[in-house]
């Protein structure tokens, strides 16, 4: 399988605004000073290889939706944040260059805005050969669709779109075979409920775990999380605030920390962590430091343990699972 | 994990050494409401907790810090982290307890 992130941001999309560049470029210049390059090859090797991720490109700004790969036939879309317009539209060049089939299985975490707001621009829902199949652990999942395509917000109706969309409401605790990958689901802390999934295919596993509150005390949400991430080769976790954030000023909002994040996996024996919804305030420089200090709290706290690989998403950012 | 008690001119200070570790857990918060509720009888605002001789501090042990905190509170006791060496003052700051606790360098330097 290989997960392709399209939006990794939490809460709200964001872009940098005109200073954000100007300070990037300026760190750049500053980093260069002195330097000259070849060619655009020499100078992308510095960006890549002499910079921190941050300073040389952004994390990035849309909210979440990520694509799975690796079923029989159909893609897999987990979420509906605003990242979900530019896969759309690459689904399209894919199906035109590659003869991609055009059935869309998506699987929500919940249903709050961020993450489903990108529907009303997904190109394939106006496409009457599309085929569109939504699962959910929320029986009101319809019920939100629409209701953010109502007239007061949006111009263009739910039953103006052409594809061929159906729902299906998938039960906790049990595993649903969809299109050659192995489904299950499991409910998380947050306002009106949100759903991890998990999806295994060929002996591997991925786990996808957003706006879910991991509050220190619930020692049985603990055991239930080390289970369902148990040993899974990538999980993919919100670590939008930091520990003491999330127990205080924070607490009750529904979203985690990278420590949690960190310890869930260790007591999981997971392989691979990677960083997701970001905090829509942090910038660049602030998500680079979350990233190092991730790493090295996993170093301080892994003991005997097998290492965990920590990776920080960003729009745009594909991984083997 | 090991637990020792003592006093310094700002009352009661708990002393754990080694590594607290998610077993040990439980009966780190035992300590720390133990030493909270002491220092709330003899009516201090604070109760140091004195972690140079930690090795090791668990995800448990963050957590017994926070209810504990959380308690200590109501209590109107405030925790604080005494001289913790460089590796556990480092877990402390990444997980940003420095803005919930007064975290100390050297047991005076805790006014009461």
């Amino acid at each position: 399988m290989q997960v392709r992130f399209w939006g990794t941001r939490g809460s709200l999309p964001v872009a940098p605004r005109a200073r954000a560049i100007e300070d990037k470029l300026v760190g750049v210049l500053m980093r260069a000073s002195g330097r000259s390059f070849a060619d655009e090859a020499a100078a992308r090797a510095f960006i890549n290889d002499e910079l921190s991720f941050g300073e040389g490109h952004t994390y990035g700004g849309a909210t979440t939706c990520l694509e799975l790969e690796g079923a029989d036939d159909s893609f897999f879309i987990l979420d509906m944040g605003s990242g979900l317009r530019e896969l759309g539209n690459d689904a399209f060049r894919r199906i035109a260059q590659e003869g991609r089939s055009r059935t869309y299985n998506f699987f929500m975490s919940h249903l709050h805005w961020d993450h489903i707001m990108g529907f009303p621009f997904f190109g394939p829902a106006f496409d009457p050969g599309a085929h569109i199949v939504i699962h959910s652990g929320h029986p009101d999942c319809e019920a939100a669709l629409r209701r953010q395509q109502e007239e007061i917000s949006f111009p263009v109706a739910f039953d103006w779109l052409r594809a061929k969309i159906e729902f299906k409401v998938l039960t906790p605790g049990e595993t649903y075979h969809v299109d050659g990958i192995d489904v299950e689901l499991m409910a998380q802390d947050h306002s009106h409920v949100s759903y991890a999934w998990k999806f295994r295919k060929d002996g591997k596993t991925l786990v996808f775990s957003t706006d879910a509150e991991h509050r220190m005390e619930d020692v049985e949400d603990k055991e239930r999380f080390e289970a369902f991430f148990d040993k899974a080769d990538l999980v993919i976790c919100d670590t939008m605030y930091s520990l003491a954030e999330s127990i205080t000023l924070k607490a009750d909002w529904g979203h985690s920390s990278n420590v949690m994040a960190v310890n869930l996996c260790h007591g999981a024996g997971a392989r691979k962590l990677v960083l997701f919804h970001h905090e829509p305030t942090s910038s660049d420089a602030d998500i680079d430091d979350l990233f190092a200090e991730t790493v090295r709290y996993e170093a301080l706290n892994r003991k005997n343990r097998t290492p965990l690989e920590i990776v920080c998403s960003y729009d745009s950012l594909e991984l083997q699972v | 994990m090991i637990w020792a008690a003592s006093s310094s001119t700002q009352g009661a200070v708990g002393r754990p050494a080694g590594d607290i570790g998610d077993d040990a857990r439980d009966a780190f918060l035992a300590h720390l409401r133990e030493g909270v509720a002491a220092a709330a009888a003899a009516g201090d605002d604070g109760y140091v907790v004195d972690l140079s001789a930690v090795e090791h501090i668990s995800a448990g042990a963050l957590m017994a810090l926070t209810i504990a905190r959380k308690e200590a509170i109501t209590s109107n006791v405030k925790i604080v982290l005494a001289r913790p060496s460089p590796a556990i003052r480092e877990v402390l700051e990444i997980s940003r307890y420095q803005l919930i606790f007064d975290i100390v360098d050297d047991l005076d330097m805790y006014g009461g």
